[in-house]
């Protein structure tokens, strides 16, 4: 297939799954379903989200992958209709999860040395919230717990990836990341669209 | 009066202002080897008066703290130091790295300011709720509220066949639910509904019960599944994954 016909018809079948599937679905799963390569369809969704300027919804990329969703200038109409998100993190909890995200896979001890106060409070909120999960134990003494950052917590701050974390002080967050090591059990639940 | 050395302490080898100990162990002209710390701290507790002198007892402790570190060091084996920062003294050196430790602590606190700028734009944004049948995990597979009500009427009324009075037991929602999950831990195959109910249990015990266990599926802690309509109802705990 080939064309400006099939490029249609491939557009508007991503526009049904990303409608259908609710939340993101991760680009390799739009490549398989459409039958087109990961940058097609990475270019078939930047041509959709296009073709959605000037109306109330919107298609952005998040957690690996793309979404059909309301723009947030509509948000006050939306909330008469539908109940709120959930309650926006607290500052203390926000600073917690600051250092998770970037200095994942990091222990309880890390976080706290760096905060210079107790986080266990604050970390238990965001492992209940699914923003942050336990990614593995640190070998040595008392094999401590390590953390890191979830899909939702893209999906909570609109985040392609980790790379698109905002810049940690002046220097470029990359050179900052320290990237989460793969960690048996796979790290993919949030997976949409099945 | 001079400059302010800090209280006066007495111990075997060294008698003045603590200030002048440190300065002096510093100087390598008192070795702290020689001198008891635990005794000088125990000495000067004694001398302590109530209302504190808190700038004094601050004094006191960062002085003491200081000594504690020189002595450990002259106690310890030497470890080969990198040159280059040996040499402008030891404070300087901790300044510089509380400086650091700040700088690192700032910069999370931006991050996190831009976290919330960008959860707040997050907020406002909505996509269309999952259908039920596509909803990743459900807590209840097969079962509905009416199942594990009909369920629980049963438990009630084989409970209400005897005659009992309640005790004023202080049973509380949280004791059922450490007990369900302390049940559940042990039958990593699950456990039937009503075996969580014993024959005997007071309708009170039975209620609480009850509750406990809604409290936990609600907390996505316990799984409920129903193999089939009508059929027995069994409690696993959940594996906790996001």
């Amino acid at each position: 297939m080939s064309g400006p016909a099939a490029d249609h018809t491939l557009r508007c079948a991503l526009e049904c799954l990303l409608l259908a599937s609710g939340g993101p679905v991760p680009v390799r799963r739009l490549a398989e379903v459409l039958g087109v390569s990961e940058p097609e369809a990475e270019r078939l969704a930047g041509e959709l989200a296009q073709s959605y300027e000037g109306r109330g919804l919107m298609v952005q990329q998040v957690a690996g992958g793309y979404q059909l969703c309301t723009r947030p200038e509509y948000a006050d109409f939306v909330t008469r209709l539908v109940s709120a998100q959930a309650e926006p993190l607290s500052r203390a909890t926000l600073e917690t999860l600051a250092v998770v995200a970037y200095r994942q896979p990091v222990t309880r001890a890390e976080v706290e040395a760096i905060r210079g106060a107790r986080s266990d409070h604050h970390l238990r909120k965001l492992v209940e919230r699914h923003l942050v999960r336990e990614v593995g134990r640190r070998p040595g003494s008392g094999s401590p717990i390590l953390y890191g950052t979830t899909d939702l917590f893209l999906r909570h701050f609109g985040l392609r990836d980790l790379k698109d974390l905002p810049p940690l002080g002046g220097r470029r967050v990359q050179d900052a990341l320290v990237h989460p090591s793969p960690v048996p059990g796979g790290a993919d639940s949030h997976e949409g669209g099945r | 009066m001079t400059e302010r050395r800090g209280p006066v302490v007495r111990v075997a080898g060294f008698e003045g202002p603590i200030g002048e100990l440190v300065r002096k162990a510093q100087a390598g002209e008192v070795d702290l080897r020689e001198v008891h710390l635990a005794e000088l701290v125990q000495g000067y507790l004694k001398t302590l008066r109530q209302p504190l002198d808190l700038e004094e007892v601050t004094e006191f402790l960062w002085a003491a703290s200081a000594l504690a570190e020189i002595k450990s060091k002259a106690l310890l084996p030497p470890t080969p130091q990198p040159e280059e920062t040996a040499a402008p003294g030891d404070e300087e050196d901790l300044a510089r790295r509380l400086e650091a430790q700040l700088e690192e602590y700032r910069s999370f606190r931006e991050a996190a300011d831009a976290l919330a700028a960008l959860e707040a734009v997050q907020r406002r944004v909505f996509t269309r709720p999952a259908d039920q049948a596509s909803a990743g995990e459900l807590p209840l597979v097969g079962v509905t509220v009416e199942d594990l009500f009909s369920a629980f009427r049963r438990v009630l009324e084989r409970s209400e066949q005897k005659v009992e009075e309640i005790p004023a037991e202080g049973i509380t929602v949280a004791d059922r639910m450490r007990f369900i999950l302390r049940a559940l831990r042990g039958a990593p195959e699950g456990l039937e509904f009503e075996a969580l109910f014993e024959p005997e249990s007071s309708r009170l015990v039975v209620i609480v019960t009850f509750l406990a266990l809604l409290e936990l599926v609600r907390h996505r802690q316990v799984r409920v599944a129903q193999a089939e309509p009508c059929g027995p109802i069994r409690l696993y705990a959940a594996r906790l994954e996001p």
